[in-house]
């Protein structure tokens, strides 16, 4: 006699079927002709292939710079209001002999300082709490105040300012309201760091949340349980390790706020301008390129002097020696 | 039968021969034009006539003036077509312009309302040619609130140098409109007394800590009672009346800077025709008439009758004698040391 086969376990039908997703199917084309196009050997390639797109944006604004900065080296010809063919230095010596210049370039350098640390400690305990809140609602509302700015311009929000800081506007009313006298908030350098502050407190922010995320709860748990206070270990844990965030967003912000036109144009009411606007003054106004391009070149290399400055400083300094080489 | 047959003929064919060498019309025609007051009489009256007349849709390129000088040369030297095909600008641009030769020569046989204007309209630093028609002039005066002048409209320029008006006078935020209005009411020539207009801003100027800016602060700053005094564009005030803004002519006078339309040269012969066809119907008179109305400004053309009310506008030149008070704006000094007077400027009010 044959041997008995095992009584076959009767199995249960399956109790739902999941039948191949059409782009399932899709994918599966997507990936084959992946595989042909860029085979696993060719796999080591593939970052330098998606950071084209981003090279070649950098390449065009490089080549832009050059061009600005060529244009540097020409003057205009006042009876053409054409530029010379032939090169000099000219511009560049009348920068030199133009005081004013360096003023406003001080005056925007520390302007720019001042936004950036008012925008990291606005923006610190605003990541914070958006980063460790357990309330997924109170996430969402943070993360909705974040972005409903970035849905408005800059120059509209430079006017909404005016309204709310003018002489008329609600702060001014309010103080009247209260018997004191008003004050002065627009039209001057004060307004346009109010600006410049609310302009780019949102990326701050943003550019915070990663960092503060990378710091792990059960660090500041166990400094806590050790018996330390919060705000000792905010400032012991907390902050040094944030430190890297905090330098990357100074340095960032630093830059937008040094580099904008708009806001001292608006709120400054032309008490308060950057170097920004005598170059948008010189270049487009008086269409002088020849100056206009040598304020820009000026003003590219300081701000990548101060730049490279910073970073070397964290290099160098305590937790740059502690990341290691 | 046949031979009036053949002469009807032979007229129709006559009178479509025009329409026949007419090149095609454009999809649309690029016009560079102003913002504010400005722009909008320009859209509402010149360029709405112009659709309504030959069907061709017109595209308002608000790019500020330097912006286009820069781009339109760029194209020409590049041999490409230039982003506009007209252009309304003000002398201080349209001046620098045709000394960059970037204009197009308008003759009389293509617009033949050149020859309809004052002589005034002619560009003086251009005789013998046309590379800008100058049509309307905008003045500059005295834009006050009312209710700091409770005795009456101000008479004279120096309430702009009072120092009771300290941080509530806007200047401009280039050297030209100040230079121009120290000039005025001192007396003063440009460039010959340039030291003593320096001085003058330096010591009476400077102290009234005022506002900078152009037209848009002007605006917002009357409206918000941020300020009470400005030399500036009456057209800054229009509809203005409701916070007790008003206008005035002072003892001293008025400079005015001149309107022109220009094309840039390199456009196709097609798109050339149809902006000689603008500029032509923007200077013939019932354009001119609607917009110099609307933006109650002067213009040039003789048989264009002043806006009701001109007449007890005390800004608004009608006669020989009362244009003869506005000075023309120096742009011919200004562009030539604009960028030193400017660098000047900005030393001693920023």
């Amino acid at each position: 006699m044959p041997p008995s086969r095992p009584a076959e376990i009767a199995l249960p039908p399956p109790a739902v079927r999941f039948p191949y997703a059409p782009h399932w199917r899709a994918f599966d084309l997507v990936n084959a002709a992946a595989e042909r196009l860029l085979p696993a050997r060719l796999a080591p390639a593939v970052p330098l292939v998606l950071l084209l797109p981003a090279l070649l944006l950098v390449t065009l604004l490089t080549v832009g710079l050059l061009l600005v900065a060529e244009q540097s080296f020409h003057s205009v010809d006042p009876a053409t209001f054409l530029l010379h063919r032939d090169y000099t230095w000219r511009n560049y010596r009348v920068l030199l002999a133009r005081p004013q210049y360096l003023e406003f370039g001080g005056r925007a350098l520390l302007a720019a300082v001042v936004v950036a640390g008012l925008c990291l400690l606005l923006g610190f305990p605003y990541a914070f709490l958006l980063v460790r809140t357990r309330s997924a609602a109170l996430r969402k509302a943070l993360i909705c105040c974040i972005f409903v700015p970035f849905l408005i311009g800059p120059v509209v929000r430079a006017f909404a300012w005016i309204v709310v800081l003018g002489r008329t506007g609600l702060v001014n009313a309010a103080l009247r309201a209260l018997g004191l006298a008003p004050v002065e908030l627009v039209y001057n350098l004060t307004g346009v760091l109010i600006g410049l502050t609310q302009l780019l407190l949102p990326i701050t922010i943003l550019i915070l949340v990663p960092a503060i995320t990378a710091i792990r709860r059960e660090v500041e748990d166990a400094a806590a349980s050790l018996g330390a206070h919060w705000l000792r270990v905010a400032w012991t844990v907390t902050l040094p390790l944030a430190a890297p965030g905090l330098g990357n967003g100074f340095v960032i912000v630093w830059t937008l706020a040094f580099s904008d036109m708009a806001i001292p144009a608006i709120l400054g009411g032309g008490r308060a301008d950057f170097i920004t606007n005598i170059i948008q003054r010189t270049y487009v106004e008086a269409g002088d390129r020849g100056v206009g391009g040598a304020l820009c070149v000026a003003t590219t290399l300081v701000t990548l002097a101060i730049i490279g400055a910073l970073f070397l400083a964290r290099r160098l300094g305590p937790a740059g020696r502690r990341s290691g080489p | 039968m046949g031979r009036w047959r053949g002469l009807a003929a032979a007229l129709l064919l006559l009178a479509a021969v025009p329409a026949l060498a007419e090149p095609a019309k454009p999809d649309q025609l690029v016009v560079r034009g102003f913002t504010g007051p400005w722009g909008d009489a320009f859209e509402a009256t010149i360029v709405q006539m112009f659709t309504d007349r030959y069907g061709i849709p017109v595209v308002i390129d608000r790019r500020l003036d330097p912006t286009i000088e820069l781009i339109v040369e760029a194209a020409q030297a590049q041999g490409r077509p230039p982003p506009i095909d007209v252009s309304i600008s003000l002398e201080n641009s349209t001046f620098r312009e045709a000394a960059r030769g970037v204009m197009l020569d308008l003759t009389p046989a293509d617009i033949p309302n050149l020859t309809a204007l004052l002589p005034i309209s002619h560009p003086p630093s251009h005789p013998d040619s046309w590379p800008y028609v100058n049509f309307a002039v905008d003045i500059m005066t005295l834009v006050y609130r009312k209710s700091a002048f409770p005795g009456g409209p101000p008479d004279s320029l120096d309430v702009l140098f009072d120092p009771r008006f300290k941080g509530r006078v806007l200047y401009g935020t280039t050297s030209l409109t100040t230079i121009m209005l120290v000039s005025l009411a001192r007396g003063w020539q440009i460039p010959d007394d340039m030291d003593r207009i320096w001085a003058f801003i330096a010591d009476r100027v400077k102290p009234l800590d005022p506002i900078l800016g152009s037209d848009p602060e002007v605006v917002n700053g009357l409206e918000r009672d941020e300020i009470d005094l400005a030399f500036t564009f009456p057209a800054n005030a229009l509809g203005l009346d409701a916070v007790g803004i008003g206008w005035t002519s002072p003892k001293e006078g008025m400079f005015g800077l001149n309107e022109g339309l220009w094309i840039p040269r390199g456009l196709p012969e097609g798109e050339t025709y149809w902006a000689r066809k603008f500029i032509d119907l923007a200077l013939s008179r019932p354009a001119l008439q609607a917009y110099c109305t609307r933006l109650i400004v002067p213009c040039f053309r003789p048989d264009v009758a002043p806006p009701p009310g001109a007449d007890k506008d005390p800004y608004f030149p009608i006669t020989p004698e009362q244009f003869a008070r506005v000075r023309e704006t120096p742009f011919a000094a200004y562009e030539a040391h604009q960028l030193d007077w400017d660098a000047r400027y900005d030393a001693i009010m920023k």
